[in-house]
């Protein structure tokens, strides 16, 4: 498996997790340069959510071990498929909540938060409660929440699944633009393959349950992003993909 | 205050009150049978130095087992969360008190305790078990993410209980308070009526069970009003408190939606 630099941000060897039911991983292998965008598809069950919460710390590894550039996890960010916001707390205040948790000053967590709302553009919205926000709006709000610890890793489990295709692409591009803006490394889950392919510098393809890395992709689209989606290395990325997903499907039927 | 939400039940009762009494003065009811609504509320207005005072005590008496109630359930549910082995050891115990009916207990409580801490124990019993299950099932479903999104934080144990578990279970912990505000009048009133005695404590259902010995039907009718106003009040309270604490952001407590 390619790479992405001679030393990566963060890097699983080997890295499997077993539940009572059976292993949901096995020989994961996979890094992750610091500021790339590596996105990770598989049939569904194969452990890609599973992957996410062993990089986040969330869960331990039954097997293999899982390396860090400076020897300790960064600061992490954490989008899930669900916004999964506090329903009882404005959008101030859930943007806040990681800061307030640690402790950081009111003056400078109301700065950060502030900066955080504007940033995924939702400075009309900072007094709603999430019931009151659309699905993409709870959406953005999720990704400011994720970004205002400053993180140098984002982990983002399907973020987009639950949205309709106009705003998801629209969510697409803000999430580009946030991601050279903050540089941070991103290590996204989709089931989307185009999703997969207009965002991400590499696309790894995990086997049917449990996971392994089976295809290391890279994307590598051009800077300018116009057009990109009806261009040939677009399409030649989706079928590169789609191809490798069947093969995962052929394995999981044999 | 929306007129149209208001009149139908005002109406409703102004009729019901008004066949009640049109109906006992045509057919010549006599007062010791069924009194008119007019009879009952000039016996209110008569009886109030015996009947305020009892009405007092009642109140007294469901409020703080309230209270302790729900500090007891709350706290337990908590401790619940924190060691579901104690769960386990102690949750028999609070459904055989719950499944075993108050008006069996009383007269056991009776014997243990004098009579105004026996009533209260009636009270506190009746209105615990809904609110530690209320509570205990709402700081159970604590969305997984969130508590995924608190741990990622470093949050503390105390962070995840007041600013994760509570504040989400709320909804359900003010459901298990309005449950347990109207029994524990219940136990009260119970309680009362197996005690049976006079003193200077007696409450509202004492005088009932007094009024019946004595047939005086009137102030039997008049104290029942007072018990249902009673239990009204608790019951607006709360769903005062319910509405206050949840409005903005809970379905239930949306303006304009049934609830
Ligand atoms: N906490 C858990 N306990 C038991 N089994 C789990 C748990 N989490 C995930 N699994 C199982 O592990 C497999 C991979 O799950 P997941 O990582 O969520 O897949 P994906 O996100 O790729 O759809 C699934 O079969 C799932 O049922
Ligand atoms: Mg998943």
């Amino acid at each position: 498996m390619g790479d992405g630099a001679a030393s990566p941000l963060v890097a699983l060897h080997g890295v499997g997790r077993a539940f009572p039911s059976g292993p949901a991983l096995e020989g994961l292998s996979l890094s992750v340069a610091a500021g790339e965008f590596v996105t990770l598809v598989g049939p569904s069950g194969c452990g890609k959510s599973t992957t996410l919460r062993l990089v986040a710390g969330l869960d331990m590894p039954t097997s293999g071990t899982i390396t860090w550039a400076d020897g300790a996890p960064p600061a992490l960010g954490f989008v899930f498929q669900d916004p999964t916001l506090m329903p009882w707390a404005t959008l101030v205040r859930n943007v806040a909540l990681p800061l307030e948790l640690q402790g950081v000053p009111a003056g400078e967590t109301r700065a950060r938060v502030d900066a955080a709302i504007a940033a995924v553009g939702l400075e009309d919205a900072r007094g709603l409660y999430p019931r009151e926000m659309s699905g993409g709006m709870r959406m953005r709000a999720s990704i400011a929440r994720a970004l205002v610890g400053r993180p140098r890793l984002v982990l983002m489990d399907e973020p987009f699944a639950a949205l309709d295709e106009m705003t998801r692409f629209r969510l697409n591009d803000d999430l580009l633009r946030l991601r050279r803006e903050t540089g941070a490394t991103v290590l996204f889950v989709t089931h989307s393959i185009y999703e997969a392919a207009y965002l991400s510098d590499r696309i790894v393809v995990l086997s049917a349950r449990p996971g392994r890395a089976i295809a290391d992709i890279a994307a590598g689209p051009p800077t300018d992003r116009a057009g990109y989606r009806h261009s040939a290395p677009f399409m030649a990325v989706c079928q590169e993909v789609a191809a490798a997903l069947r093969r995962a499907d052929a394995a999981e039927a044999a | 205050m929306d007129l149209s939400r208001i009149l139908p039940p005002a109406l409703a009762l102004a009729l019901a009150l008004g066949a009640w009494e049109a109906g006992v003065r045509i057919a010549g009811v006599p007062a010791y049978i069924l009194p008119a609504p007019s009879l009952v509320l000039m016996t209110l207005w008569q009886d109030r130095a015996v009947l305020l005072p009892s009405l007092l005590v009642t109140l007294r008496t469901t409020l703080v087992a309230l209270a302790l109630a729900a500090a007891g359930g709350i706290g337990l549910a908590i401790l619940f969360t924190h060691a579901r082995w104690l769960e386990r050891a102690l949750y028999p115990f609070a459904v055989v008190m719950q499944v075993t009916p108050i008006v069996a207990i009383a007269p056991l409580l009776l014997i243990y305790a004098e009579q105004p801490a026996a009533v209260l124990a009636c009270a506190f019993l009746v209105a615990f078990f809904p609110i530690l299950a209320n509570a205990s099932l709402g700081l159970a479903s604590t969305d997984r993410g969130l508590v995924d999104l608190f741990r990622l934080s470093r949050a503390s144990r105390m962070q995840e209980l007041w600013r994760l578990r509570l504040p989400s279970a709320l909804p359900q912990i003010l459901a298990g308070l309005r449950i347990g505000g109207g029994l524990s009048l219940v136990g009260a009133v119970v309680a009362e009526i197996a005690a049976g005695t006079a003193g200077a404590g007696a409450g509202l259902a004492f005088r009932i069970v007094e009024a019946g010995y004595r047939l005086n039907i009137p102030r039997m009718f008049a104290a029942l009003v007072l018990i249902a106003l009673a239990g009204l009040a608790i019951f607006a309270l709360l769903a005062w408190l319910s509405r206050r604490l949840l409005a903005p952001w809970h379905e239930s407590a949306v303006p304009g939606r049934q609830g």
